[in-house]
């Protein structure tokens, strides 16, 4: 299973829309109920989805799902 | 740990120190404090005899990361807590589940302080604050409150 269907199934549950669907370039700035209490709850279900820990730094640089999807794969998820 | 303050949102300082003052006797202890690194202007207000605080925030500037929370109706913002270790509080937290949004970090309204802010799925915001010498300390205001002082 990619790492992309994985967060999708994380954004679905978030933004509570079960047809959502994203890619790279879903973003803060393409979805405007995208802010910051939403990319906590992204990053902590994507900790546990992934069994990782993301830096202050990461997440502070988490725009987009292709920043959030290169900080997944770069763990080898 | 200890509870510092509550902070609230608010988008008139001074309206909203009128009001707490009028409607339930707090007093002010603290002039409108500037904090460029919060983008936030903070004033603390305390009931007689209480042992913490109450802090109102208001956003500074239009790129202030609070002015965001306070179109969105957000009053009840954070809730501070005063640590003897700061480092290991943020560990303890982190491994349970709470997600690190602002590194420690020196703050004006508390003598150089650092503060940390943590976040999880359940609000408000978590601030902590380092214990030691310098404004606010719980230490000084429980002797404050043990001899009686306002």
């Amino acid at each position: 299973m990619s790492a992309l269907f994985r967060l999708q199934r994380i954004f679905r549950e978030v933004f509570d829309d079960p047809s959502l669907t994203i890619a790279d370039d879903f973003s803060v700035q393409s979805y405007p109920d995208w802010d910051s209490v939403a990319t906590v709850h992204i990053v902590l279900a994507a900790e546990e989805e992934f069994k990782m820990r993301f830096t202050t730094d990461e997440v502070a640089g988490i725009r987009s799902v292709a920043d959030l999807r290169r900080a997944v794969e770069a763990r080898g998820a | 740990m200890a509870l510092h303050h509550v902070g609230t949102l608010v988008d008139d300082i001074e309206a909203a120190t009128r009001r707490m003052v009028d409607r339930f006797g707090y007093a002010v202890e603290s002039p409108v404090i500037e904090d460029a690194a919060q983008t936030a202007r903070v004033r603390f207000l305390r009931l007689p005899g209480a042992d913490h605080w109450l802090e109102l925030v208001t956003p500074v500037g239009e790129r202030s990361k609070l002015r965001n929370a306070l179109s969105k109706g957000v009053t009840l913002h954070h809730v501070c807590y005063e640590v003897s270790d700061l480092t290991a509080a943020l560990t303890h937290l982190r491994d349970g589940g709470m997600l690190v949004i602002g590194e420690p970090t020196p703050a004006v309204a508390f003598g150089g302080r650092r503060i940390a802010w943590l976040m999880d799925r359940h609000a408000p915001l978590v601030e902590l604050l380092e214990a030691g010498a310098g404004p606010f300390g719980l230490a000084d205001l429980r002797r404050r409150n043990r001899r009686g002082e306002s």
